[in-house]
């Protein structure tokens, strides 16, 4: 069964395609990776997805559902979570305040309930901090809970955002280039983390240059060039596809025969 | 080296320990300060009173003016420190709520208002709380479409909002037969506050009413930024796109805490009102929205104790330029004190510019762990023999 279905997707900037009528599907469950040289519009894809951008055409629907229209926040609030490829975590607050600014959206107590600290808030309150903590340790930084976000490494700072990601207990995270800056260490943590979550029973799908991280993990890949796409199937189909080949090497310099 | 001790106890509790001792130090140092000006003003004890000791500075009519102005920027901290969304109309605000009370405590009959409503002691008490309402619910709508643009738009934005209300202030609400708003010349004869038939005047009993709205608020104000809410607020600040990226709702959430800084302006200006007996457009207009902005970043943005120790530190400053100048000075006249003002903000601006409040914490914890560092070298080389 697909947990997302995108049919025709275009976007236009200006009189630049961006995006032309790219269809793919995502079963639930699988880990579903976009890659393409800079500029194929895997971004784009993101962030129309996400409801960052509207679309110009096609259609995007999540379990079944049409995702065109819909505000960022609606879609993160039916499960539907991203990263980004600029890390983007919340300098201003503890690592833990950032997790919990994850789970936003699962709590329930109101600006009075707040303003006047009920036992309906503080019971609430208490819940929140302990399931933040929970997804801070899935992730391994539960130690470094009550610094400051700002401290943490660039790496940590690209886990944290993920593990924020996870406090809204999604069903589909996308992941846009987590490996981008990590350390070979990092990258490794990284490469359990993914296989961990789609144990747990979530589908991922993630941007990502590291191509030694999407041939080992992923079940699928799509490869976009120029906002189209050219190629898709499992990591050994796309890799020995000539027209994927010929995208990253160049086919006029380096022909391939 | 371990330069930074937190207390572990209250850690593994699960209390955020930094904020309960900073929380904790506020409440105790308002209270110590002001109770301990109040109790000399009000007990006047071996014939010492506040004027006198301090060289007519420092009165109860000025502290209550501090209240007044904590109340407005504890929700103008919430918005532009928190949630990092300027207002440079935030006095519109303060207008409506000091109009509205003194509108309908004057002219109830013109308006229709039975006396046996109008007249009773709880009716201004009631008029207050119904301009919190009005105002918070104005500044949502209003809220909705500005709040979309960021950044030097929205200051833009706000100012516009605010020199709108000023006009329709000064100009009767458009309607001059009805005179609501008194023109230029305002609304006089505005009543005193009463619970039953205990009227809250002299100033030393006003004195002790708004302090005690302050505190509510500042109490308020800190559980909500200890809250979801207040989370929200800083992660809007940090990240837009990010806040959303985790299912926040932005522009209703930024639009909430607009209302909620409005209602509490809305608040201050009725206070004020019943404080001052007569309220004036000209009090509201662009420059009074300049000053709270002043007081809001002396004090520290970022912080709702800000609030109290930013409206004391401007007042105080203003009060002091007003008598000391011309006496260090012989001979100055009229604009100086804003020059010298002006001055004194760039200083402060430049030397702490995350505020007073902040920026006088980091310089203590800068001095502690310098001494904590000391101490530990002294002690590493102890036992070597070298002192």
């Amino acid at each position: 069964m697909n947990i997302l279905e995108v049919t025709k997707l275009c976007k236009q900037f200006g009189g630049i395609m961006a995006l032309h009528r790219v269809t793919f599907q995502v079963a639930r469950g699988e880990i579903f990776a976009i890659i393409g040289p800079n500029g194929a519009g895997k971004t784009t894809l993101f962030n129309l997805v996400s409801g960052a951008l509207p679309a110009s055409s096609g259609e995007m629907r999540y379990k079944t559902e049409l995702l065109n229209g819909l505000l960022p926040h609606q879609i993160a609030a039916r499960g539907l979570v991203r990263t980004f490829q600029t890390v983007q975590v919340f300098g201003n607050m503890t690592v833990l305040e950032n997790v919990m600014v994850g789970r936003h959206t699962k709590t329930r107590y109101g600006m009075l309930d707040a303003a006047l600290r009920l036992p309906a808030a503080r019971a609430e309150e208490k819940r929140l901090r302990a399931d933040a903590l929970a997804r801070l340790e899935l992730v391994g930084l539960a130690p470094r809970a009550n610094e400051s976000a700002a401290a943490l490494s660039f790496g940590q700072q690209r886990v944290l955002e993920a593990a924020r990601a996870l406090a809204l207990d999604p069903d589909l995270i996308m992941l846009d280039e987590p490996g981008a800056g990590l350390t070979r260490a990092e990258v490794e943590d990284l490469d359990r983390l993914i296989q961990r979550l789609q144990k747990q029973g979530i589908t991922v799908v993630l941007v990502e240059h590291n191509m030694e991280l999407v041939m080992g993990i992923a079940d699928r890949v799509m490869v976009l060039e120029y906002g189209q796409k050219i190629a898709e199937g499992t990591p050994l189909q796309v890799q020995h596809n000539e027209r994927v080949i010929a995208a990253y090497l160049g086919a006029d310099t380096f022909p391939i025969g | 080296m371990n330069l930074q001790r937190q207390p572990t106890a209250l850690r593994s509790l699960g209390v955020n320990a930094r904020a309960f001792s900073r929380d904790f130090i506020g409440y105790l140092v308002l209270i110590l300060l002001l109770g301990g000006m109040g109790w000399i003003e009000i007990v006047q004890p071996g014939d010492l009173s506040l004027p006198k000791l301090t060289g007519g500075l420092l009165t109860l009519d000025m502290l209550t003016r501090v209240g007044l102005f904590t109340i407005v920027l504890v929700g103008l901290n919430l918005l532009m420190g928190y949630a990092g969304q300027v207002s440079l109309g935030q006095a519109a605000f303060y207008g409506m709520g000091a109009f509205f009370s003194a509108i309908l405590t004057t002219r109830a009959a013109a308006l229709g208002i039975p006396a046996s409503l109008s007249q009773a002691w709880w009716w201004a008490w009631l008029v207050m709380f119904a301009g919190m309402l009005l105002t918070g619910a104005c500044a949502y709508l209003i809220g909705v479409p500005i709040l979309r643009l960021r950044g030097h738009y929205l200051a833009m934005a706000t100012l516009g909002m605010g020199v709108v209300v000023y006009v329709l202030l000064k100009e009767n609400l458009a309607v001059p037969q009805l005179n609501l708003t008194g023109g230029f010349d305002g609304v006089h004869s505005i009543p005193r506050l009463r619970i039953g038939d205990f009227v809250i005047w002299p100033v030393t009993r006003y004195f002790v009413l708004v302090w005690f709205f302050t505190f509510l608020v500042i109490a308020l104000g800190l559980n909500i930024v200890n809250s979801r809410y207040g989370r929200v607020l800083r992660a809007i600040h940090a990240s837009q796109s990010a806040a959303e990226s985790v299912g926040v709702a932005v522009h209703k959430s930024k639009a909430q805490i607009f209302a909620l800084s409005a209602a509490l302006a809305s608040l201050a200006g009725s206070l004020y009102a019943h404080f001052q007996a007569a309220v004036i457009p000209a009090t509201f207009g662009f420059g009074e929205s300049l000053e709270l902005v002043i007081m809001s970043s002396v004090g520290g943005l970022a912080s709702i104790w800000g609030a109290p120790f930013g409206a004391f530190a401007v007042l105080l400053l203003k009060e002091l330029l007003r008598t000391q100048l011309r006496v260090v000075f012989p001979g100055v006249k009229g604009e100086f004190e804003a020059i010298a003002f002006g001055v004194l903000l760039i200083v402060i601006m430049i030397s702490m510019p995350e505020g007073l409040t902040t920026g006088m914490l980091k310089a203590y914890r800068r001095w502690r762990a310098a001494r904590v560092l000391k101490q530990e070298i002294a002690e590493s080389l102890e036992p070597l023999g070298m002192k």
